[in-house]
């Protein structure tokens, strides 16, 4: 695997506690590829300010909730 | 796997084979005929529409095995293509010049249509590689 963005998120934990959302179902309200999902999971892909704000929207909480910048 | 990145895998097949078949047919040539007489108009032109018809079918395929997604892409799909078609442009850039180098020196046209041919084999493939790094290794 590559070398990880420094945004971090809670995508996974935030998936489970919503009724163990799938990344197939994430990705479809979010209007994305279930890969993309992944991508940002695995910290492979920093998404756009839009889709990181959409994602947050599905799960109903603040940005900061979701995706936090890991400093050195 | 994406249907994007399927699509690049594709690519990444059918211009280095369609180019490779064009090669086993003009370097015999070349070896016994001086470049100015070799027939290789032909064969370039049918390894263009050899490799253009071979990713069109590629990409059937790809959607007859799994309809649903079909033409599916989003913002990562379009930033991986924009950084491949970014780095496989200076790959394109450096063949011209060098085409347009061998124009000025008056070299044979077999020379000048196949540094330009192979520039944008080189190009494509190049885009091909670093989309597909992109891909798997991240962005």
């Amino acid at each position: 695997m590559g070398k990880p963005t420094r945004i971090q998120n809670r995508i996974r934990a935030l998936r489970f506690a919503n009724d163990e959302m799938t990344q197939a179902q994430l990705a479809e309200q979010v209007g994305v590829t279930r890969q993309t999902i992944i991508a940002i999971e695995q910290s492979r892909y920093s998404p756009s300010l839009e889709m990181a704000f959409k994602i947050a929207k599905v799960f109903q909480v603040e940005l900061g909730e979701v995706f936090q910048y890991q400093d050195d | 796997m994406s249907f994007e990145e399927k699509t690049t895998w594709v690519m990444a097949a059918t211009t280095p084979a369609a180019y490779a078949v064009y090669l086993s047919v003009i370097l015999p040539q070349l070896s016994i005929t001086p470049a100015s007489q070799v027939a290789y108009e032909s064969p370039l032109v049918a390894a263009i529409v050899a490799a253009i018809v071979a990713t069109i079918v590629g990409h059937i395929v790809i959607i007859a095995c799994n309809p649903k997604e079909a033409d599916q892409s989003d913002e990562r799909d379009a930033m991986i293509e924009r950084s491949g078609g970014y780095v496989s442009s200076y790959v394109l850039g450096a063949g011209c010049l060098g085409a347009l180098s061998l124009t000025m020196l008056e070299f044979d046209h077999f020379w000048i249509a196949n540094a330009l041919f192979l520039s944008f084999v080189l190009a494509d493939l190049t885009s091909s590689v670093v989309k597909l790094l992109r891909y798997r290794v991240g962005c």
